[in-house]
């Protein structure tokens, strides 16, 4: 039950603070800064990337403001208002916990209107629409209240620890301003907003925090719990460091309980915060295998319940290279598990590394031209690394540096949002850098349960209340996609939309449906009353196609930062018709296949050489970039596309060809 | 005649804090930074992107953080010339921490900085004159410590944020408070300084004339704030 002094309190301090001048000053200032955000907002990013931003941005600029009102109205009960809290029979924490109250209250009430006012502004921009302006308010306070919590805590200790304002400005704007100037990093505190969690987050329009959700949790609630161990921890330091006021806590016991508690629930928050960096971070590599077998045969059947992915998969493959194997190396994603595993009918060992799993079973060898039977049952959720969908940063002002060591995302399934291409590492098969095709059969079966609306290039062999089988023979890249989608009919074609998407998206979609048809009728077999769909695929960064389906990536920085930046003029039609050819011919003809190899540049730090001296020798630094975007140090197994001057030339005619369906720029070459 | 001690008495525990944090800035800069280059950085850092917002907020007190604001309205010295005369002090303790700590900067590096260091000196004075002119008038024009700091916060966030920015004109120049720190080399460099002392002593003339108005000064909050 909650004492009614605390409630007097928390009302009187609230009362105190909104009549602070400086209060009313942090509201104008905080005003001006998310106008400020929101007028320099990417019109190219969709409304998720903006509200990344702008979180980001306020969250950093904000703490030093709020700095300044906590410290000042915490530490006025130092001044002549002491005195007569002094002579009260009150209690401190009461008074500590009242003040607390009162400070997040109001800092809450500016965050909730402060974010309002940016969604509003952003549906001016045309960033987003208005009918989704509350979902966005929504996901901005979720991201944005927690830390302003922290920050409120973080002053207010601090504060109520060194007792003088000016001294508890100092240290945070201190400590702010170096972080900001690079000075304190290369760490990225965990205590600051210039976490890298919060500075790479990629936000998906129809996943919505998706595949970040397992780093965004731990650390949000780390954030709100870690404030409240120090402000209890206060409730003993704060009499000590003023023996005067005689205020020692009453309920010792009760507060020490309270205490541990919140400090083991920091703790478990800290612990399953690092645990998810270090599994958003690459497995170090193992480089063995690499095209040495060739799929003969290969059947996969499995289902998802939710967001739980089971396959049964059998393969037989030949041992194509000049050596024998005494063990099998397979891509796997690292989210999944295998539950069973035979080689030749002989139950195997099944060993994660990095991102494949190594066979072995007794007395294996495997001499070249020579095949093997293998049976795997696995489950679990793949999930996909930061390294492939979420933008690299720096703490400098020149934004992002190159990506290196990044591979495409083919596979992703949540709760909500299901993307599968053929060659993701969803689907078990040895590491090649040809397309995931057998060269005899390749076969799969999916039953999905779920009723969200879902599109897929296979045949659908039966559908029920329950669930929905597909099946593919030989496959497209593009299998099925399925999430909370608008659908919008363009006659026959539909154009699938995420909610969260940007309106360049529609106008994307609707130009690869014209594109694609054009390419239809030239170059497939006439059907009748044909119909084409455009999807927007969630993580995906590259254009996918799987018979008469186009997966395209959403609009957002990462389009922009590969280079598309004109999406709505002809340049982007253009640009878009070549996508769609390369990807539409590397569907239908197998072609030389892309290169998989070790070559990259680390993202955390960057190499400077001098010119040789006369002996040939230069003197090179290696920077550090900043902690802020983990990485495995050994590098990472990529896929570099190696596409043929053939195929380029293909391509590069066919984007002209069907570009000229629908419109009249001959300025192509 | 100028009352020191009194001054000094008052303020002493916030004025500690700048020769403080000229040590514990020396003691950063020094064991970590070996490059000339490297060291000319993190003492512009000190100088003009620390120093200044601090000595910006002890201005802000420098009146209203008076603990017997009432005695000063009774004294037969007016209330202007105490603010001036801790305006000079304040001024003098900022210029012997920063100067103490560039001198033996200068000296552990064997004379290599990047930056004269007459340029580095200069360019934190000035930084830290227009941050105390700002942060003493506002203060006085709100009549409130936390007001005044939260502008002087304000234009050292709006100074850093937008230094880059503020590159692109040549009026930007000329009123960019962080100037040796983003671009020592600029042409347009001691027009800055000149600028930014004019501007802030229209400030500080402004601030000057609002202590005539001694009745604005009678302390009010243990009035409004009884808990």
């Amino acid at each position: 039950m909650i004492p009614r002094s605390l409630l007097v309190i928390t009302q009187t301090e609230l009362r105190l603070l909104t009549r602070q001048i400086g209060f009313k000053l942090y509201i104008a200032l905080v005003s001006i800064l998310a106008i400020v955000i929101v007028l320099n907002t990417d019109p190219h990013s969709n409304s998720l990337d903006s509200l990344v931003w702008a979180v980001n941005n306020l969250a950093f600029f904000q703490f030093p403001l709020i700095t300044f009102v906590v410290a000042y109205h915490v530490t006025k009960n130092n001044r002549q208002v002491g005195e007569w809290l002094w002579v009260t029979p009150l209690e401190l924490p009461l008074l500590i916990l009242g003040q607390w109250l009162a400070l997040v209250i109001g800092f809450a009430m500016v965050t909730v209107i402060i974010l309002m006012v940016a969604c509003f502004l952003w549906v001016f921009q045309g960033i987003a629409s208005f009918n989704l302006l509350l979902s966005l308010w929504f996901y901005g306070l979720l991201l944005l209240l927690p830390i302003t919590f922290a920050e409120i805590g973080i002053a207010l200790t601090v504060s109520l620890w060194v007792r003088r304002a000016l001294l508890a400005v100092l240290i945070i704007s201190g400590v702010v301003t170096l972080l900001w100037l690079g000075v304190l990093m290369p760490t990225a505190t965990l205590l600051t907003p210039l976490n890298y969690t919060l500075l790479t987050l990629r936000l998906d329009p129809i996943a919505i925090f998706g595949a970040e959700t397992h780093l965004l949790v731990p650390l949000l609630s780390f954030y709100m719990l870690f404030p409240l161990s120090f402000l209890i921890l206060s409730f003993w330091i704060v009499p000590w460091l003023d023996q005067r006021t005689q205020w020692k806590p009453n309920h010792k016991f009760p507060l020490g309980v309270f205490f541990l508690i919140t400090v083991l629930a920091t703790s478990l928050a800290f612990g399953c915060y690092f645990d998810s960096v270090q599994h958003s971070i690459v497995p170090p590599p193992v480089n063995e295998q690499i095209d040495d077998w060739a799929v003969i045969t290969a059947f996969f059947s499995g289902s998802i319940t939710k967001s739980v992915l089971e396959i049964t998969g059998q393969l037989s493959i030949l041992n194509q290279s000049q050596h024998t194997h005494s063990s099998i190396i397979l891509s796997f994603n690292p989210g999944l598990e295998i539950v069973y595993a035979t080689i030749n009918k002989q139950p195997a060992k099944v060993a994660q590394e990095g991102e494949s799993i190594r066979l072995t079973a007794s007395g294996l060898q495997v001499n070249p031209e020579e095949g093997v039977e293998i049976e795997l049952i696995y489950t679990g959720t793949p999930y996909i690394l930061r390294e492939d969908y979420a933008l690299v940063r720096n703490i400098d002002f020149d934004g992002y540096n190159p990506t290196s060591f990044r591979q495409p995302i083919r596979g992703y399934i949540d709760s909500q949002t299901i993307f599968l291409a053929r060659d993701g590492d969803w689907l078990v098969w040895p590491r090649v850098s040809f397309p995931h095709l057998a060269s005899e059969t390749t076969e799969l079966q999916l039953t999905i349960y779920r009723d969200l609306p879902t599109i897929s290039s296979g045949t659908m062999l039966n559908s029920d209340s329950r669930g929905t089988t597909y099946q593919w023979l030989n496959p497209s890249q593009l299998l099925l996609v399925s999430g909370p989608y608008n659908i919008h009919q363009e006659a026959n074609d539909t154009i699938w939309i995420a909610p969260l998407t940007h309106s360049y998206d529609a106008v994307r979609g609707s130009n690869a449906l014209i594109l694609r048809r054009a390419l239809a009728g030239w170059l497939e077999e006439q059907r009748p009353e044909p119909s084409y769909a455009a999807v927007i695929l969630p993580y995906a960064l590259e254009v996918v196609t799987g018979g008469s389906i186009i997966g395209l990536p959403a609009t957002g920085p990462e389009l922009t930062h590969q280079g598309s930046t004109h999406q709505s003029d002809e340049w982007g039609i253009r640009e878009l018709a070549a996508t769609i050819s390369t990807a539409w011919l590397k569907d239908v003809i197998s072609w030389e296949g892309n290169t998989l190899n070790f070559d990259g540049q680390l993202r955390s730090s960057t190499t400077i050489c001098g010119p040789p001296d006369e002996n040939g020798h230069q003197e090179c630094i290696t920077y550090n970039l900043g902690s802020i975007n983990p990485q495995s140090p050994e590098g990472r197994l990529t896929e570099s596309t190696n596409n043929s001057m053939l195929l380029n030339s293909l391509s590069i005619m066919l984007a002209r060809q069907i570009t000229l369906q629908i419109t009249d720029d001959k300025s192509f070459f | 005649m100028f009352l020191w001690l009194p001054h000094l008495r008052i303020y002493w525990r916030n004025l500690l804090l700048l020769p403080a944090l000229a040590i514990f800035g020396g003691m950063i800069i020094y064991p970590n930074y070996a490059a000339p280059d490297d060291v000319s950085f993190m003492l512009l850092v000190f100088g003009e992107i620390l120093l200044p917002p601090l000595a910006g907020w002890i201005a802000t007190g420098l009146l209203l953080g008076d603990p017997c604001r009432e005695l000063l309205l009774v004294t037969p010295r007016p209330i202007w010339r105490i603010v001036v005369e801790r305006l000079i002090m304040l001024m003098l303790v900022v210029t012997v921490s920063w100067g103490a700590l560039l001198f033996v900067m200068w000296q552990l590096v064997n004379y290599t900085l990047v930056i004269p260091p007459t340029q580095l000196f200069w360019g934190g004075q000035v930084s830290v004159l227009i941050f105390i002119s700002i942060g003493l008038w506002s203060a006085l024009r709100f009549r409130n410590v936390v007001g005044g700091s939260i502008i002087v916060a304000a234009l050292w966030a709006t100074g850093l944020i937008f230094r880059q920015s503020l590159l692109v004109h040549p009026i930007g120049h000329l009123i960019h408070p962080f100037l040796t720190f983003q671009a020592h080399e600029s042409p347009l460099w001691l027009m800055n300084c000149i600028m930014l002392c004019l501007i802030a002593l229209v400030f500080i003339f402004l601030a000057v004339r609002l202590t005539f108005h001694e009745e604005c000064w009678l302390p009010f909050e243990s009035n409004e704030e009884i808990v």
